[in-house]
């Protein structure tokens, strides 16, 4: 097939284009089936889905990545969005106060920085362990981030997702073992250390949760994407010269 | 069909901020991305509003941001196996990490957050 359209390299843009919509859209409706279960989420299944079909026309994944070269270049604008919850939170996020936001940074430093005390003690190659530093933010501000500092985007974008879908499913146990009760602390916390996948499920919890969630996630995303690139070129320029 | 002429421009809002974004990032070493973002919060706030249109799209874009993802999210699968053996301990260090952070933000949020709001527990 991918021989065959060779010729009408638009179609087979369309078509590709088409069966990852299509994929998404029965994601979608499977985890909803499921009431929504973590472990059958949207982006896991439809990327599984993407992968049979690759592997049942023998389409190589990366020309199906320049196919579909549309999407990931909306990723840009669609980041753009995150700026209408940080404006409707800053009363939120200023009312929280200075300690609140110190949790947050606190949060957003201590998981990437575990993840690659770990990597780094068992010596993983480094393009790895470049690639987990942006673990806890949004896939998008986590793909662009990754790039500058020389990692893996496809890697890290992986992992940002795994975080997510982790966070989430230990939090449950982990909130009743520690006795976090306070809503607000729930939504924080996962918005901090899970993302936009830890923000939806802060949704589940409840008005406050969400709120909380949507200020942990932004604050945490734009410290870590503001500050990494610039921590990363400080160190390599201290070591290179 | 105003309404649909807003959402065209609320869509243009945001591919014009993300394109002011990736310029400046010719300048200024940071994501292309976050520079879009921060060029949006910038206008918004000193619009001090956010338009209604803006207000559809941006929540549209977000909620469906994980159709965006999925071309990367495939790519991924590509460097299955340069992983290898690293996989495991990279899910392993992925799930400790996840756990710690995840504890001492929720358990210093909960101690600062009760403290301030005086809020009945167990809401």
């Amino acid at each position: 097939m991918s021989d065959g359209l060779t010729a009408l390299p638009w179609l087979s843009e369309i078509l590709w284009l088409s069966l990852t919509l299509i994929a998404y859209v029965i994601a979608l409706k499977i985890n909803r089936f499921f009431g929504g279960r973590v472990y059958l989420h949207a982006i896991l299944l439809s990327s599984v889905l993407v992968l049979a079909m690759l592997m049942i026309f023998a389409h190589d994944i990366g020309s199906y990545a320049q196919q579909v070269g549309l999407l990931t270049w909306l990723l840009g604008p669609a980041t753009c969005a995150l700026a209408i919850p940080v404006f409707r939170n800053l009363r939120l996020i200023y009312q929280a106060g200075f300690k609140v936001i110190g949790v947050i940074l606190l949060g957003g430093l201590l998981g990437p920085a575990i993840t690659w005390l770990i990597l780094y003690l068992f010596t993983s190659p480094h393009w790895l362990q470049l690639s987990v530093l942006t673990k806890s933010i949004t896939t998008p501000l986590a793909i662009d981030t990754t790039r500058l500092i020389g990692g893996n985007p496809s890697v890290a974008a992986g992992i940002v997702i795994v975080t997510g879908l982790m966070g989430v499913l230990v939090s449950r146990p982990l909130f009743k073992l520690l006795n976090i009760h306070n809503s607000s602390a729930k939504g924080l916390s996962l918005g901090t250390s899970s993302h936009a996948i830890g923000t939806a499920h802060a949704i589940s919890l409840g008005e406050k949760a969400a709120a909380f969630a949507t200020v942990g996630l932004c604050i945490n995303g734009i410290a870590t994407a503001a500050m990494l690139p610039l921590i990363l070129s400080v160190l390599s320029s201290a070591i290179g010269t | 069909m105003k309404h649909y002429f807003h959402l065209l421009l609320a869509v243009l809002a945001l591919i014009f901020c993300w394109l002011v974004g990736d310029y400046l990032s010719v300048f200024i070493k940071l994501p292309a991305s976050l520079l879009g973002l921060l060029v949006m919060l910038s206008v918004l706030l000193s619009i001090k509003r956010v338009p209604k249109s803006l207000d559809v799209v941006s929540a549209w874009a977000l909620r469906s941001m994980a159709l965006l993802f999925i071309p990367v999210t495939v790519g991924a699968a590509a460097y299955l196996t340069d992983l290898g053996a690293w996989l495991w301990l990279l899910l392993l260090a992925i799930l400790l990490s996840t756990v710690l952070s995840l504890a001492i933000t929720a358990w210093l949020a909960q101690k600062l957050l009760v403290k301030s709001e005086v809020e009945s527990a167990g809401e």
